[in-house]
């Protein structure tokens, strides 16, 4: 089920990397060497890399649930920025919104694609704005699914990846996670393709 | 009411005249009856089978339709099998017992990697995702056990869902699954889109 999907495209650190210091203090290397830091890998997919169409009707909102992902560091990440990235510029698709619901148990069902945004109340009860939230390690909370509402204006989009700008522990990073989302004005009520 | 008691009481006699025989004679011997003793034995009884195919855990989103899922990905197509049971017993032993009453060969878990390939279409008014399958079976089954003091007891309502041992290609399948999700088709269903 783990496609992983991530790519690091930059990343920086706030400090320099020096040789390892010696310790005496067995306890205190042990509980290092254990924890998992933060890196532009921390938040992996889980993503199964699909390839979704959709033709969408007029004013009508599709909520894209389809990346779900968790922080597989030891430090809580903090989201910056989200940013879908288009094949050919996205000019004709409007961004209506992008939230951030947490999966806390493997009974809570991620919303896939829907046709509303939000999807339903119980999503909508959940979710935050993606930009300035928090994703906590997956030890405190399973997953997080990223739903992003498109509306199509005109013509045809593709949706190749999504890039998140975050920082954790102090440091910056930015990754993009492949997507893989067509979206179309329908031609008729019954069309199943762009 | 009296041919029990009748027949206790010659299952007693039998065992004290076994056991005077083989243990040497003097006063305690003669005074304390040797306990039972039989060979524990446990016996798997299969009540029931259901055979078809259970959905693993390669599986793309949830799409409102009307759309399309496509994939091309390689991936392992993973399944867990589970017991629910509410008493101690043998895995392996279960799975004969299955084997020889209804001539299927079942294991803990399967996986198999290839390249899946499909396009399915989600028509208006449905909600699905598309599921790679595996064959298996769920079966219900009693435990007999004979125990040292040679009674006998039973345990009921065992019940388990375990994939087969064979594992090629054609014990695999693409469907398409309406939501809400189901982990299990039966056989006489076969593995379509439902």
């Amino acid at each position: 089920m783990a496609a992983l999907a991530l790519s690091m495209i930059s990343g920086c650190t706030s400090e320099e990397e020096g040789p390892p210091k010696q310790t005496n203090a067995p306890s205190t290397t042990t509980s290092a060497a254990s924890s998992r830091p933060a890196t532009a890998d921390s938040l992996v997919s889980l993503e199964r890399r699909a390839a979704y169409e959709i033709p969408t009707g007029t004013q009508e909102i599709i909520a894209d649930g389809a990346l779900v992902f968790k922080n597989s560091s030891d430090f809580p990440v903090h989201i910056r920025k989200v940013k879908p990235v288009f094949e050919g510029g996205g000019s004709g698709l409007e961004v209506v919104g992008i939230k951030i619901a947490p999966l806390r148990s493997p009974g809570d069902e991620p919303t896939g694609i829907q046709r509303k945004f939000p999807p339903n109340k119980a999503v909508a009860d959940r979710w935050q704005d993606a930009e300035g939230a928090t994703v906590e390690p997956e030890s405190i909370v399973m997953a997080y699914e990223l739903i992003i509402g498109f509306r199509v204006q005109a013509g045809t989009h593709h949706v190749t990846g999504i890039q998140i700008e975050f920082e954790a522990d102090n440091v910056a990073f930015q990754s993009e996670f492949s997507h893989n989302l067509t979206l179309c004005r329908m031609e008729n009520p019954s069309s199943t393709a762009c | 009411m009296l041919r029990r008691t009748s027949a206790a009481f010659l299952t007693t006699v039998t065992a004290t005249t076994l056991a005077s025989a083989i243990v040497p004679a003097g006063p305690a011997a003669a005074s304390t009856p040797a306990p039972l003793a039989c060979p524990v034995e446990e016996t798997y009884d299969p009540t029931s089978i259901s055979k078809g195919w259970f959905a693993t855990a390669a599986s793309s989103a949830w799409l409102a339709g009307p759309g399309s899922i496509s994939y091309a990905e390689t991936e392992g197509a993973s399944f867990s099998g589970t017991f629910s049971v509410g008493w101690t017993f043998s895995a392996s032993a279960v799975w004969a017992s299955v084997s020889t009453e209804y001539n299927v060969s079942l294991t803990a878990s399967t996986t198999y990697s290839k390249q899946w390939t499909y396009t399915k279409t989600v028509p208006d008014g449905k909600t699905a995702r598309a599921v790679v399958h595996k064959r298996g079976a769920k079966y219900t089954f009693n435990k007999h056990r004979i125990n040292t003091n040679c009674s006998t007891s039973s345990s009921y309502n065992g019940s388990g869902s375990h994939p087969y041992r064979a594992n090629s290609l054609s014990e695999y399948c693409i469907a398409l699954d309406t939501f809400p999700a189901t982990d299990f088709q039966a056989t006489t269903g076969g593995c379509t889109d439902h």
